[in-house]
């Protein structure tokens, strides 16, 4: 009879473990905005109070210069994902601009995720596509995400998104 | 107990027709929802076929049960090799996990490591990477095909070990909150599938906490201080080497709580 109930509690704990851990794998794949996302990120002042990046400081700001090329009032820039990274990493962008990513796999399907500005995207193998959002009004580092499961390093695969201050 | 109701719940806890179920959902699940589906079906195929050939050619007449083992070790490769990789590779990774059940086992009979993580690992050295885990696509019919087979087989706590540990390093290594970590899943195909082969992880569950944990932890220090492609494979083929070891020392910590209880 012991056994039965050992037996029981045991079934009960993995079931409850098993719940929770699909809960989380749903919660983690629900769809958090996309390539074009829901709210108006046409107005940077939209992002003031979702700030979650490292603060960034002046010297380093100093050091670093924008990725790509601003063509026609958009930052426009050849962003290529690999197990297990991106390239340019990090990618640096100004604050409030338009982001256009020219976007390429160079191995197996990766995805873009940057959460502080909803963007989400895949990127299947041999394709190149582009996406845009905007930058956060605020200057900081944001992390990027492989949003796509590419190997069982996926969970390693980060990036970083250093926004510099706007231009005056 | 006798014999007969031995047997019968022998038959009731293998889990190679189940596991093979569930392999075969997740392969026709990643052919359907994505790309290369010829180049998939080529792929599974070939390592299929290696893994069946070397077990006939290695092991003489060959049982269902031992058929059925070769199907899961070269399905395992087979979801595992990136869809359009040279055939050979696939080829070997499959005929070298057959091969290790032979030739690589402890004094007890047991092989030593992981068939598909040894196969892949060695071919990885001969022809580089070229894994992309193509069957890992759908994360809920791992958690809850393999979850459902893990529970009957008492093997629950690797998988959860395994997790708990990998979240806790990516958590603490790349500065990341714990609400962000859970979007970086870590590979729940290895940790539900591979990770919890009955001959080559521990049968008790302090083991298996411990056996999962070493393995989430090697996992994690292998992507950022080694740079190593598939941290997973080979943390788990070191952690199938340090499982006599570790096996002796948990006796020996429960000899000594015994003699001093």
């Amino acid at each position: 009879m012991n056994i039965d109930h050992k037996d029981m509690a045991y079934r009960i704990v993995g079931l409850v473990g098993l719940a929770l851990l699909l809960g989380l794998v749903l919660w983690a794949h629900q769809p958090r905005g996309s390539a074009t996302p829901a709210h108006d990120h046409a107005d940077p002042a939209h992002h003031r109070h979702a700030v979650s990046g490292k603060p960034l400081d002046a010297e380093r700001a100093d050091t670093l210069t924008p990725s790509g090329q601003a063509e026609n009032g958009v930052r426009v820039v050849d962003y290529d994902a690999f197990q297990y990274g991106f390239d340019p990493d990090p990618l640096v962008v100004r604050a409030g601009e338009r982001v256009r990513l020219q976007l390429k796999s160079r191995d197996v399907s990766h995805g873009v995720m940057i959460p502080e500005v909803d963007f989400s995207t895949d990127i299947p193998t041999g394709e190149r596509k582009a996406a845009e959002f905007v930058a956060p009004a605020e200057p900081g580092e944001y992390p990027v995400f492989c949003s796509v499961f590419c190997g069982s390093g996926h969970g390693d695969m980060t990036g970083r998104m250093v926004v510099l201050p706007a231009e005056l | 107990m006798n014999l007969n109701e031995m047997n019968a719940i022998r038959k009731l806890k293998n889990p190679k027709t189940p596991l093979l179920i569930l392999l075969a959902a997740l392969a026709i699940f990643g052919l359907v929802g994505g790309h290369d589906v010829s180049l998939k079906l080529a792929i599974l195929g070939t390592s299929l076929t290696a893994a069946m050939l070397a077990e006939w050619a290695l092991f003489g007449a060959v049982p269902l049960a031992v058929l059925q083992s070769a199907a899961i070790s070269g399905g395992i490769v087979g979801l595992l090799v990136a869809p359009g990789a040279d055939p050979r590779f696939a080829w070997t990774a499959a005929v070298l996990a057959i091969a290790s059940k032979k030739l690589l086992v402890f004094h007890e009979g047991k092989h030593i490591f992981n068939p598909a993580a040894f196969g892949l690992v060695v071919s990885m050295m001969i022809f580089g990477n070229r894994i992309n885990w193509w069957g890992n696509t759908s994360a809920v019919l791992v958690i809850v095909g393999g979850g459902l087979i893990l529970m009957r087989l008492r093997r629950l706590s690797l998988p959860f070990a395994y997790f708990i540990a990998r979240t806790a390093g990516i958590v603490l290594l790349t500065s990341i909150n714990a609400g962000r970590a859970a979007l970086l899943l870590p590979n729940l195909f290895f940790a539900f599938i591979m990770l919890v082969e009955p001959k080559t992880s521990p049968g008790k569950r302090p083991e298996q906490w411990i056996f999962g944990g070493i393995c989430g932890i090697l996992a994690t220090t292998f992507y950022h201080f080694a740079s190593v492609f598939e941290g997973d494979l080979l943390a788990l083929l070191t952690v199938n080497l340090l499982r006599p070891w570790l096996t002796i020392r948990l006796a020996a910590l429960q000899d000594n709580k015994r003699t001093s209880s």
